[in-house]
């Protein structure tokens, strides 16, 4: 305690030289609160825009559906049954059945390939929520009373001249050989996520869908709704549980290999970023503890010689980093978070390459702010340990010589 | 007297009705016998005119024996060496950069082209539809309804319109489950391929992408000849 009080005053010896450690210290903690802050925005964004409004957190197929090479064929009924069961297990919000197909839309003279999903519009906005956000600007999403529109890709729309309001013929084939085709009214578009995507992307009723493929009442998929995203794996081992053998369950980490991977990479940038800046800092450290060490032989010596333990001279040194570190993490990091809490408050506008402008709302948890101070005390502390041992190790009667 | 001629006209009437009109059957039979024949050896060439205005000429053997049909492609360069298959409902093409065979399916489209798979490799409208004559508006043609028997058909309905007196097809209408028109199909340029008269050129248009349209013409043809039965087995493709 006697040596904490003293690593304390130690620190204000050389105030310039601490305030100028302290804000090294402080700024790499801030940035790294902010870097935390703006990547869990990022992957936030990437994860709903998928998963919540585009494949939901759960999907349950017939085995074999995704190695399928005939997938419509592998089409299961939309049993009030057996989504009723899946609706009673813990964590479900709900369930929605879905078909994804493909086929040709053309305008009388021209056509091209698209591939499209057809939902059920009074359950699907229960299991995707932002699905209902995911038209372009100016178009209104699928309702419960459009039984032919469609809402179409930008560029698939556009090749074909669809205007809304204009009719297109979708044609497809079912779980049969036979084609059919079916009028379809271009509703609205779907927001330009990613070009290639767009070229391609229908939405349509599922009635619509079941009525072209000559499939009635049968569906490829139900998607479950989940109540924490987080716990999304437990929700799926409890749906296996419910729906039994014959059925495959899947979560979205699995359907959607591309966000999840694309979320790990961006943290994982992060957790180099974050390592650079924790060397940098370190730096720093191990240069001013050298510093005082070297400007305080003569006092160690002193120190020694009056009868002070080794173990207690590396202590001391010890703790002057570590108060240095905990100090600045703190001031650092509480300014990182209340400039978090203004951009998350006022969210922050960014474009993803070929997309639409998209609002980020940057935010950090307790948690991660209490391992920032952690981890900076105990950077700090390490950082100092070489230039502490090496205090220690003097031998007094040189110690007390040196000028 | 007028009572004799009477019973004569009365027994000879139906004679001269089956002399002048065939049952549907036996135009589906003979549709099916001159347009693909049982067995069969051919040179072909389809050409797709696509919606960009470009066109593609397909060159390639088939080879035909029952439910069993073989094709090899000779041009263009970028098809050379593709081959095809078919075994009874099955499809496959052969790449010949993958060294592999792909199943595809009767209804995709051959060579990006408007007739399907099914058009070229699988056509027996005998066994796939039920037939019947309707009135035809042109005094020259008879008027033929297809109605598919199962689901598996490509197509819902066919109107098939054939020549009364050569019994060849003129034209034909591919309809969907739905009712819309998807394809319309001519024939022409009859040619004489060794015993076999029959058109020569069909000319197959999209309906619901009118710029699109696809010709097939028939070479050269060989019909009633033993095909070897190795012939039809997915191993051999690519040799």
């Amino acid at each position: 305690m006697r040596f904490l009080l003293l690593a304390l005053r130690n620190l204000l010896r050389n105030k310039r030289r601490t305030l100028i450690t302290g804000l090294a210290v402080a700024f790499g903690a801030l940035a790294i609160v902010l870097l935390q802050a703006f990547v869990n925005a990022l992957v936030r964004n990437i994860v709903e825009t998928s998963v919540l409004a585009k494949v939901g957190p759960v999907q349950v197929f017939k085995e074999g559906y995704l190695s399928s090479d005939d997938r419509l064929k592998l089409a299961f009924d939309d049993s009030p049954e057996l989504a009723a069961r899946i609706r009673a297990v813990p964590g479900v919000t709900a369930v929605a059945p879905r078909i994804d197909f493909d086929g040709m839309l053309s305008n009388g003279t021209e056509s091209t390939v698209f591939i499209a999903t057809a939902i059920d519009p009074s359950t699907e906005y229960q299991v995707c929520p932002m699905r209902s956000t995911l038209v372009a600007k100016g178009s209104r999403p699928i309702g419960p009373a459009d039984a032919h529109g469609a809402l179409l890709g930008r560029t698939l729309a556009d090749a074909l001249g669809g205007i809304p309001g204009t009719t297109l013929v979708m044609q497809a084939a079912g779980p049969n050989a036979g084609t059919n085709a079916l009028d379809v009214v271009v509703q609205g578009f779907l927001p330009n996520s990613n070009p290639l995507a767009s070229k391609r992307i229908a939405t349509v009723p599922i009635g619509f869908a079941q009525e072209l493929l000559r499939m009635p009442r049968r569906v490829t998929q139900y998607v479950v709704g989940v109540s924490d995203l987080a716990h999304v794996d437990e929700v799926a081992v409890r749906v296996r549980a419910a729906v039994g053998d014959g059925y495959k369950v899947t979560t979205w980490k699995e359907l959607d290999a591309n966000t999840r991977d694309r979320a790990k990479v961006i943290q994982g940038v992060l957790f180099f970023i974050a390592l650079v800046l924790a060397l940098l800092v370190a730096t720093g450290i191990i240069n001013t503890t050298m510093m005082s060490v070297h400007e305080r032989v003569r006092e160690i010596g002193t120190m020694l010689a009056v009868g002070v333990r080794r173990r207690q001279v590396t202590t001391l040194f010890l703790f002057e980093a570590a108060a240095l570190g905990l100090i600045s993490a703190v001031v650092g990091t509480f300014l990182g978070y209340a400039l978090v809490a203004v951009l998350g408050h006022n969210g922050l506008q960014g474009r993803a390459p070929g997309g639409d402008v998209m609002t980020y709302y940057p935010g950090v948890g307790f948690t991660f702010l209490a391992a920032v101070v952690a981890f900076t005390v105990a950077g700090t502390a390490l950082a100092a340990a070489y230039p502490a041992w090496k205090a220690s190790r003097m031998r007094p009667v040189e110690a007390l010589r040196a000028t | 007297m007028k009572r004799l001629i009477g019973t004569l006209l009365l027994a000879v009437l139906p004679l001269v009705a089956v002399a002048e009109e065939p049952t549907a059957e036996a135009l589906v039979q003979h549709y099916d016998r001159i347009m693909s024949p049982r067995t069969f050896d051919g040179l072909l060439l389809m050409v797709s005119h696509r919606q960009d205005g470009t066109t593609r000429a397909y060159k390639y053997r088939a080879l035909k024996s029952d439910d069993k049909a073989r094709i090899w492609f000779f041009e263009p360069a970028s098809a050379k060496g593709q081959e095809m298959l078919r075994v009874g409902d099955n499809m496959w093409i052969y790449m010949p950069n993958l060294k592999r065979a792909l199943r595809v399916a009767s209804r995709e489209s051959f060579q990006g082209g408007d007739f399907s798979n099914g058009d070229i490799l699988r056509v027996n409208y005998t066994t796939d539809y039920q037939s019947k004559l309707v009135p035809s508006e042109d005094a020259a043609l008879w008027l033929l309804e297809l109605t598919a028997k199962s689901p598996e058909t490509a197509y819902d309905r066919i109107k098939l319109w054939m020549s009364k007196k050569e019994q060849f097809p003129v034209k034909a209408e591919y309809y969907a489950a739905s009712g819309k028109l998807l394809r319309s199909a001519t024939f022409d340029q009859v040619k004489t391929f060794r015993a076999l008269v029959r058109p020569s050129h069909i000319t197959m248009r999209n309906e619901l992408a009118s710029k699109r349209y696809s010709e097939l013409t028939m070479m050269d043809l060989k019909v009633d000849l033993e095909t070897p039965a190795h012939k039809y087995v997915l191993d051999d493709l690519g040799r």
